[in-house]
């Protein structure tokens, strides 16, 4: 029978193994019905991409889980031969471009609560620092040039002088009046 | 089992793995349980996004689901392997059936094949493997000793508010 691995391929599985994996080690009650094909196809997938290792081949994959069921005591016959039958179903009826895929609902079964939810939201860490590559350089140089100013304002507020340099390349120092007027002062010209 | 008072939580552990768009979140708790050498720790993990919750049905592939989740788990506790008396995890099943059907049979698949993965990197410290079933849920556990050997098993089944049944393996 055919299982489909993490990276899509198809790839045999023996029945019997199958069957057993489908058969509960823990409580081997004789008297629950059969699974659907679409209830193996699902619990299948499950359970084998839960002990498939991607870096193992099949063959040491399978024998991994032969020894995880090797652990416990072997089914009755009568789960064995109802697990069997759920097998059947599954090589029957469910066609190949479906193995091993399952409507979304499936993943609802792990949506958090809300409590967990607002958990979760609370290790998302604001104002998380972007990727250079997402960002264009005008992006870039808009976003240091309001810093630029936004620094400089603060340094006025604050009654520092501030010295930059203008269009022309002469060196210009501002400084804040008590009247809340800006006083500019060109290096050359105040020497003159 | 977290938050209860006499489960004294000492410190957790959380990290998010990405998965198939979404992301996971598996967090781990360890507490301090009189009489218990050990840490007692607990596993949760659970879906971090409401894409899910969109009626939208489509078909995904849920294989390595379940390993990615056990495996992010016991690489967060073998550091502390050897201060770990007692490691499980619970599911309440209530609620499920209506969230899909057959809902609880296929999570507890899953939960229990992540349980025998796992036991597999940890029973040289925990070697006993146990089901509890109780009445809305089931958990399994991996313990230093026979867990119904010890105590706490008591407490344990107190606080659950359910009769235990413990089957070993």
């Amino acid at each position: 029978m055919l299982i489909r691995i993490e990276t899509g391929e198809l790839i045999e599985f023996p029945e019997d193994l199958a069957a057993r994996v489908l058969i509960d080690p823990f409580s081997d009650d004789g008297d629950k019905p059969a699974l659907t094909a679409e209830e193996v196809n699902v619990a299948l997938h499950s359970i084998l991409g839960t002990y498939f290792d991607p870096d193992l081949s099949r063959e040491d994959n399978i024998k991994a889980v032969e020894e995880i069921y090797d652990q416990f005591k072997p089914p009755s016959a009568e789960s064995l031969r109802r697990a069997q039958e759920s097998i059947r179903a599954y090589v029957r009826e469910v066609k190949e471009a479906d193995i091993g895929s399952v409507d979304s609902d499936y993943l609802k079964l792990f949506s958090a609560t809300e409590q967990e939810r607002q958990f979760a939201k609370s290790l998302i860490k604001p104002n998380k620092l972007r990727d250079f590559s997402d960002v264009s350089t005008a992006e870039i140089a808009d976003i240091a040039r309001k810093a630029g100013q936004e620094a400089r304002q603060e340094s006025l507020n604050a009654g520092c002088e501030v010295v930059s340099e203008d269009e022309q390349g002469r060196t210009v120092t501002t400084k804040k009046l008590p009247d809340g007027t800006e006083q500019k002062i060109v290096k050359g010209e105040a020497e003159d | 089992m977290a938050g209860h008072p006499q489960l004294n939580q000492v410190k957790s552990k959380t990290e998010r793995v990405p998965y198939s768009g979404t992301f996971f979140i598996v967090e781990i708790s360890y507490h301090n349980i009189d009489g218990i050498d050990g840490y007692v720790v607990g596993l949760k993990f659970y879906d971090q996004s409401n894409s899910t919750d969109s009626a939208k049905v489509a078909r995904v592939h849920p294989f390595g689901l379940g390993r990615i989740v056990a495996q992010t788990a016991i690489k967060m506790i073998l550091p502390d392997l050897d201060q770990i008396s007692i490691f499980g995890f619970y599911l309440q099943t209530e609620g499920l059936e209506a969230r899909r059907k057959g809902g609880a049979a296929r999570k507890k698949e899953m939960y229990q094949a992540k349980a025998l993965l796992m036991h597999k990197d940890v029973k040289s410290k925990l070697k006993h493997l146990t089901r509890f079933e109780v009445d809305g849920g089931l958990g399994w556990t991996m313990s230093e000793h026979d867990y119904s050997s010890y105590p706490q098993l008591e407490f344990f089944e107190r606080e659950l508010a359910k009769q235990l049944e413990v089957i070993l393996c």
